[in-house]
């Protein structure tokens, strides 16, 4: 680990529910994450990855546990406080690029900054010009989403995650859906950002060359980090 | 532009056939909206100035006396009171003190001084009993446009011309410049020259009515000062009761509105507008339901969207806001393209007054503009409150399963 601790993770455990049916999907769980880590988190389908991103990220909830980030208890926290939160402090990658798209490239990039300013600021469509040529769509600002090849779409997802100055990027099979070389290049720009910036990155892949390029690898298994 | 709008039109400008066919929707109902307005109150306007257009708005008489007690017992039951006379008219005696005040009223278009009483139209052996009323020369139009009505002749009343309807003309087989006797119920029998005939299109006047001047009737029904009655004609003909009720008041005399004796026509008016109002307010409901469905399917539509922005931070108040401001602007942009059509197409019918007889009763004056816009926008922004709630609910989290 290098850094100070951005989170901490201290037996976390979420439970669904299904016609009366519990799963247990992670079974108290415990995980801290620096600053400027670039880790990866692998483990088996079903071994609870996405679940524990989801937590990290504040769209769902832990059922028990403590997480804090920042020095922040969001485990307590309302939802228009995690909503804020998320939107200062995380980027998400996913791996459908999720873009949206009736919106240009350069929209979805300012996306998140025009929601924390209430409209889109001169200085915000600066950063995400710039963070456009930072992934090499310079010339593709103006392209709807629709209009882009997978490779540009997740380049776009890359800048668009970055654009608010986050702490922690999550990124969920951020090269599934590529092709060879498009994926090479997003891990590429992945690595490069993160070593240029405070950044942390926890990326959730199957993909040993994903991981490879990651520092630390946390693997997952049945709920609870086995391996790290 | 805040962001949240933006965002809302970027919504309905991205699908531009589904939102064309949206607006369309709105703005035909709108447009039902506005012509039915049109409509039922051209219809009301036509009716009331084609029924009541012709006659005063205001009568005012002498009021009313009650049964003077002549003398009581205090040790007997008996009561003696006179009885109401029915040999001296009831008669406005100090009418000419009154007339300043009523003809200063802001509301009253014309006031035209009458006597009146019954009397017959005498050609030869032919008799035909008529309602015979005495008017200022000057003043012959000024309740019942007779100079509109002509059909032959002039309006101008001398002290020996009188003016009767065309359809009494051929009962009795005169015309212009012949010359007819007036008996009136006093006895008193004059001859006159018919100086002009009318065609009201209102039997009791064209069969039975007959004009003179105010000085021949005097001398008719033997009346040397004071009058029958004062009629008085209004700007508003719907101001009718409370100018009534103010002129009694001040003159102390009875003053009658025209819808004290038009209470069926009223009843059908009322009838007619609870109607129209039916009919828009099925204008109003088919736009909610429109716009309601419409966005409910854009929402479904954009599940995945939503989570993405919740995802990166929307808040709920802030998806909430995105649809409720679609539908706002749906509502704003179908009610002025509505209203325009609506103004459009009504625009080429004269109004009510001006019709010809058999036209289309439409009054463009009538469109209720400002009304249709203002329901039809704050009833799509409800239609779309719904739908908003419901992307609301779209938990961020479902992004990670798309």
């Amino acid at each position: 680990m290098t850094g100070t601790p951005l989170i901490e993770v201290r037996n976390l455990v979420k439970t669904f529910e299904d016609g009366g049916v519990e799963t247990r999907v992670l079974k108290g769980l415990d995980l801290t994450l620096a600053t400027g880590e670039l880790c990866a988190l692998v483990g088996p389908s079903g071994s609870g990855k996405s679940t524990l991103l989801t937590i990290l990220g504040t769209l769902a909830r832990a059922t028990s546990g403590r997480y804090t980030m920042l020095g922040e208890n969001l485990m307590t926290a309302g939802d228009a406080a995690l909503t804020e939160f998320r939107n200062a402090h995380i980027g998400f990658v996913f791996q459908f690029h999720n873009l949206l798209p009736d919106f240009t490239a350069l929209e979805n990039v300012l996306f998140p900054a025009a929601l924390r300013d209430g409209r889109q600021t001169r200085a915000a469509r600066d950063r995400a010009r710039e963070l456009l040529v930072r992934v090499g769509l310079e010339d593709r600002t103006d392209f709807r989403a629709t209009k882009l090849s997978g490779g540009q779409k997740q380049r776009v997802a890359i800048a668009r995650a970055l654009m608010n100055r986050p702490e922690l990027v999550l990124a969920d099979e951020p090269t599934g859906s590529l092709d060879k070389d498009s994926a090479e290049q997003v891990l590429a720009l992945i690595a490069e950002i993160s070593a240029a910036e405070q950044t942390s990155y926890l990326i959730s892949t199957h993909d040993d060359k994903v991981a490879a390029v990651c520092r630390r690898q946390i693997r997952v298994t049945n709920g609870l980090v086995v391996e790290d | 532009m805040p962001f949240v709008l933006r965002v809302a039109f970027r919504y309905l400008t991205a699908n531009k056939g589904q939102t064309g066919l949206l607006v369309t929707g709105v703005a035909v109902g709108v447009f039902v909206f506005v012509f039915m307005s049109a409509l039922i109150g051209g219809l009301a306007v036509f009716l009331v100035t084609r029924t009541v257009g012709d006659i005063s708005h205001v009568t005012i008489e002498a009021p009313s006396r009650e049964a003077e007690a002549i003398a009581t017992g205090a040790e007997t039951d008996l009561l003696l009171v006179t009885q109401r006379s029915s040999t001296t008219r009831q008669l406005l005696r100090t009418a000419d003190a009154f007339l300043p005040t009523i003809s200063a009223s802001p509301e009253v278009k014309a006031v035209s001084p009458q006597v009146v009483g019954n009397g017959f139209v005498v050609r030869g052996q032919v008799r035909a009993a008529v309602g015979v009323t005495g008017v200022e020369p000057d003043k012959v139009s000024a309740i019942a446009d007779l100079g509109k009505r002509l059909v032959a002749g002039s309006t101008a009343l001398s002290s020996t011309t009188v003016l009767i309807g065309a359809q009494l003309a051929r009962d009795l087989g005169v015309t212009i410049g012949q010359v007819v006797r007036l008996q009136s119920d006093r006895g008193i029998d004059r001859p006159f020259l018919v100086g002009g005939l009318f065609e009201v299109g209102v039997e009791a006047l064209d069969s039975r009515a007959a004009f003179v001047s105010l000085s021949a009737a005097r001398t008719l029904f033997g009346v040397e000062q004071g009058l029958s009655r004062i009629e008085v004609k209004l700007t508003d003909l719907y101001q009718a009761d409370a100018v009534a009720r103010r002129l009694a008041a001040e003159t102390g005399l009875k003053a009658t509105p025209w819808t004290a004796n038009n209470s069926q026509l009223l009843d059908g008016l009322r009838a007619q507008a609870s109607s129209g109002n039916l009919i828009k307010a099925f204008a109003l409901i088919t736009i909610v339901i429109g716009v309601a469905s419409a966005l409910s399917l854009s929402t479904y539509r954009r599940r995945p969207e939503i989570g993405i922005m919740r995802a990166m931070g929307a808040s709920r108040r802030f998806v909430t806001a995105v649809f409720i401001l679609q539908g706002g602007l749906i509502g704003v942009l179908g009610g002025l393209i509505g209203i325009a059509l609506g103004f459009a197409a009504l625009s080429p019918f004269p109004v009510p007054e001006l019709a010809p007889a058999g036209g289309f009763p439409v009054d463009v004056r009538l469109g209720a503009y400002d009304i249709a816009f203002v329901l039809t926008a704050i009833a799509a922004t409800l239609a779309s409150i719904l739908p908003s709630l419901t992307a609301a609910r779209v938990a961020p989290a479902s992004v990670l399963t798309q």
